[in-house]
């Protein structure tokens, strides 16, 4: 029998007004990957947050290796040894990566004996097969390398625990691949990987043991065999959803949308966008993937007019639009469900009324003259609830208090009742559960079937295989290919979001059949 | 591992933590003072005689209510115009410098047309405090939304060019003959006063100053722009997703800040002072500042705020009478300052001292039962 390394008993912990979790007992052992499952507000995140000492529980035990602890700081699980890879990575740009991973925890005096320190880091990456280049600026690394850097500096601070939160989300497959491969290796030497997440396919093929929670409470646990699809889901839901692998496509007519030439600037006044042409028909869905970071928000941002354009032209229903206000292009019957959804497509801080308003309250609709009239806003807040099954505890609260899934409907309940001609979504699904994501995807193929063009961004390739009639691939701000769904393969847009050509890709596959 | 004191974060406070939190503030405030005052060697009967000047006098005897009323008109007015700016996130510390251009504005009107007569004259000096306040508005404020300089610096060092205006006009073209060697303007003539409310010496400009609070509060509501305002302060990316122009926004919104804190110029001038100095905004814009903050931006919270504020600057004035300096008395006003906003800490955070917690909402709670109880007992009894 394997030692537990993490023994949690009975963990309680509340929010105003939610049990986030609730009598949760959670084991892992030593030298095993363990992934902790759930959909998005099942509590996986604040039982792994207390373990990583960021909450304190209301009541229940912390065992770490044994030992009670009781964690007041997140120092204090480093020192117990227990090193939590965000989702947002803490690195400092400007740093070396010897130095990103000394940052802190420097174990020299006064002076930094900088060579010594590298060496140390060194041998520490070298032992866990993290392949990196020391003095590289973290500025220069892939985000599949940047990750690496954080799973490093917990390595260094002597983690034995390591809990990765949603570490896949922003990797491409290989990466993925890769960094599974990684976690093995550092599971064979005696660390205990638990990651959390709600991708079934990654937990059927690198758990050694799963935890499901659901609502809070501990839903199941599995094992070996008993790790598969249909087991999870059933634990995960409670019911067992059916999952529709075929969607009929759509009916494409006329180009809605018509990018030529594009060029955009990103942030720090580089090239984001080179060049991109491209056409979305009506009755289309046009998936785009891509690895975060080559284009795909400067590329929505410009086409929705929140960013300009160096050069090229937007035409939108046969209209230049290229210089175009926001709103101009809105009553047009542009949509956008835009990539971040709290701060941009929705502010957290007002109510639901106020957020359906974000881009329509200009409108006849909204009040009369220089006012808005709320009494005709609370009447679509109604409408909006009953039509998208949103759950929302009080009405007049800030919807920074709802759930993802919920926040989503939101945006997407206003922007879908506009009738737009096209429709941007940007990672509409993304930190989403099972139900909202179907719900959400059956939304946009819905819109499609009524003639809107759909221009949607994903990190799901399954999902962008699934419901897109045609695929684009960017790779550093051009467009690597456009292939239509029956052409589309994983293998195929794997290697073009990493720069093979297709004409490279059609070499490659025409050697490996061989 | 384990600390004496830990600070845990919690959701935002009730406002029942709130108050509770308002209310141990300023008892503690008043024990520190009271402290203060002993270990200066005041005997604990004077110590009481300055408390009284300090915290009842101001707002319980007739005589203070009328006078902290009196200087709370300038404040509101004052702070709904920062408040405006603040909303957006724009950080207008100039209400002071804006205020002297409307009252050197304002001023400027009798001087050169003193044969007016009573309403036209003080329409006119209204007119250009704003159109000053609003120039004074624009110079910070079209650098900041074209060129992006900081706004916190330009109103700030803005507030400067404008006192010493003033003080260049009272010394020099403006300086008032018969005013025995001062550097004061002339007064103003009578019918460029406002009217005064009876003996108490509370002028028109109070309804002008409720009027704004409504205003301000009706705007920010109901209204379309107000709407657009409201996003902005979030968030000025879902402002740009909504097609809002931010930067003509940041523009506008300074002009108008900057309009109102002209008007309040004005409204000090021709309510209460009644003749330019370089004393007369006398840190007020300032002050609206801290007030515009404390009420979180909440104009009737504003209203509160002012009165008590001025009534606190008025009682530093009536304890100089029992013998303390000025200056103790202001120090003893940032004692209170200090003292709520650290418990504001408390609404954020569980504190945990010795393993004992400190949690404010808990305390909140249990009193607005413990109130509501009494409420319901005596609804009982009456029934």
């Amino acid at each position: 029998m394997p030692e537990a390394t993490v023994e949690l008993r009975g963990i309680t912990k509340g929010f105003p007004g939610v049990m986030a979790n609730e009598n949760v007992d959670f084991t892992a052992y030593r030298g095993e990957i363990h992934a902790l499952l759930g959909e998005n507000g099942a509590g996986k995140s604040t039982l792994m947050n207390i373990l990583a000492g960021l909450y304190r529980p209301d009541s229940g035990d912390i065992l770490i290796e044994g030992k009670k602890q009781d964690f007041h700081r997140p120092a204090d699980a480093i020192s117990a040894g227990i090193g939590m890879i965000h989702q947002h990575f803490k690195l400092v740009d400007n740093f070396t990566v010897a130095e990103n991973v000394a940052l802190g925890h420097e174990k020299t005096g006064f002076l930094v004996n900088k060579k010594k320190m590298a060496q140390d880091i060194a041998a520490v990456a070298t032992a866990n097969a993290l392949e990196l280049d020391m003095n590289a600026y973290v500025w220069q690394l892939s985000v599949g390398e940047q990750q690496r850097v954080e799973i490093l500096k917990m390595l260094y601070r002597n983690a034995r625990i390591l809990v990765l939160d949603e570490p896949t989300a922003v990797l491409t497959p290989q990466e993925s691949t890769r960094l599974f491969d990684t976690l093995r290796e550092m599971a064979r030497n005696g660390c205990t990987i638990i990651i959390i997440t709600h991708k079934l396919a990654e937990v059927c093929d690198v758990a050694d043991r799963v935890t499901v929670m659901r609502r809070g409470k501990l839903s199941g646990a599995a094992q070996g065999e008993e790790i598969n699809y249909q087991n999870l889901t059933s634990m995960m839901m409670n019911e067992n959803i059916k999952i529709d692998a075929n969607v009929p496509r759509g009916t494409p007519g006329e180009d809605v949308l018509c990018v030529k030439d594009l060029r955009v600037l990103g942030v720090k006044g580089t090239v984001a966008v080179d060049e991109i042409s491209f056409s979305l028909r009506a009755g289309e869905i046009l998936g785009v993937a891509g690895v975060a970071g080559n284009g795909q928000r400067e590329l929505t941002e410009a086409i929705c007019g929140l960013r300009p354009a160096e050069q090229g032209t937007l035409t939108f229903n046969g209209r230049d639009m290229t210089r175009e206000s926001v709103r101009r292009r809105i009553d047009e019957g542009l949509a956008f469900v835009p990539e971040d959804r709290l701060g941009t497509g929705l502010v957290g801080n007002m109510n639901m009324a106020d957020n359906l308003l974000l881009r329509t309250y200009w409108s006849k609709e909204a009040g009369k003259g220089m006012n808005i009239d709320y009494s005709k806003v609370n009447a679509k807040v109604d409408e909006a609830i009953a039509e998208y099954d949103i759950a929302v505890g009080n009405k007049k609260a800030p919807v920074r208090l709802m759930s993802g899934g919920n926040l989503q409907k939101v945006v997407l309940a206003r922007e879908l009742s506009l009738e737009p001609k096209a429709i941007v979504a940007a990672y509409p699904v993304r930190g989403l559960d099972i139900g909202a994501m179907e719900m959400i995807y059956n939304l946009l193929v819905s819109e499609r079937d009524r003639g809107a063009g759909v221009l949607m961004l994903s990190e799901d390739l399954d999902a962008l295989l699934k419901y897109s009639d045609r695929i684009m691939v960017l790779y550093r701000g051009r467009v690597m290919g456009i292939m239509d769904k029956a052409e589309a393969r994983i293998g195929r847009i794997g290697m073009m979001m990493m720069g093979t050509t297709p004409e490279e890709v059609a070499k490659i596959e025409a050697v490996s059949h061989v | 591992m384990k600390r004496f004191l830990t600070f845990e974060k919690r959701s935002a406070g009730t406002s029942a933590g709130v108050f509770v939190m308002r209310v141990l503030a300023i008892a503690f405030a008043v024990l520190i003072t009271a402290l203060l005052l002993l270990a200066v060697g005041k005997t604990p009967a004077k110590t009481g005689s300055i408390l009284y000047c300090l915290f009842i006098q101001p707002f319980f005897s007739d005589y203070g209510i009328a006078d902290t009323f009196k200087s709370a008109i300038p404040l509101i007015i004052l702070s709904i115009g920062v408040g405006l700016a603040f909303k957006v996130k724009l950080w207008n510390i100039g209400a002071e410098g804006q205020m002297a251009v409307g009252a050197m504005a304002a001023a400027a009107i009798p001087i050169y047309f003193p044969n007016m007569s009573g309403v036209p004259m003080i329409l006119l000096m209204a007119t250009v405090s704003i159109v000053a306040g609003m120039v004074w508005g624009a110079i910070a404020g079209i650098p900041k939304a074209y060129l992006g300089a900081n706004e916190t610096i330009t109103t700030l060092m803005l507030n400067y060019v404008a006192l010493k205006l003033v003080q260049a006009l009272v010394l020099g073209p403006w300086r008032d003959p018969n005013g025995k060697g001062f550097p004061v303007a002339p007064l103003l003539p009578k019918q460029g006063w406002l009217a005064t409310f009876g003996s108490s010496g509370i002028h028109l400009g109070i309804l002008l100053a409720l009027a704004l609070v409504v205003i301000y509060w009706f705007v920010m509501s109901r209204n379309r722009w107000g709407y657009e305002i409201r996003v902005t302060g979030e968030s000025a990316k879902a402002a740009q997703y909504a097609g809002i122009n931010v930067k003509r926004n940041m523009v506008l919104v300074l002009l108008i800040s900057g309009a109102i804190c002209g008007l309040g110029g004005m409204v000090e001038l021709t309510g209460r002072a009644h003749r330019l100095d370089a004393n007369l905004t006398n840190g007020m814009g300032f002050t609206a500042v801290i007030i515009a903050w404390l009420s979180k931006l909440n104009p009737f919270g504003i209203v509160v705020m002012s009165l008590f504020m001025a009534g606190l600057t008025n009682g530093g004035g009536y304890a100089q009478t029992e013998g303390i300096p000025g200056a103790i008395a202001t120090m003893i006003q940032g004692i209170l300052l200090f003292s709520v906003l650290g418990f504001d800490i408390l609404t954020r955070y569980k504190i945990y001292i010795g393993g004992k917690v400190i949690d404010l909402e808990a305390m909140g709670i249990s009193v607005k039962q413990g109130v509501s109880k009494l409420f319901k007992g005596g609804k009982k009894h009456g029934s």
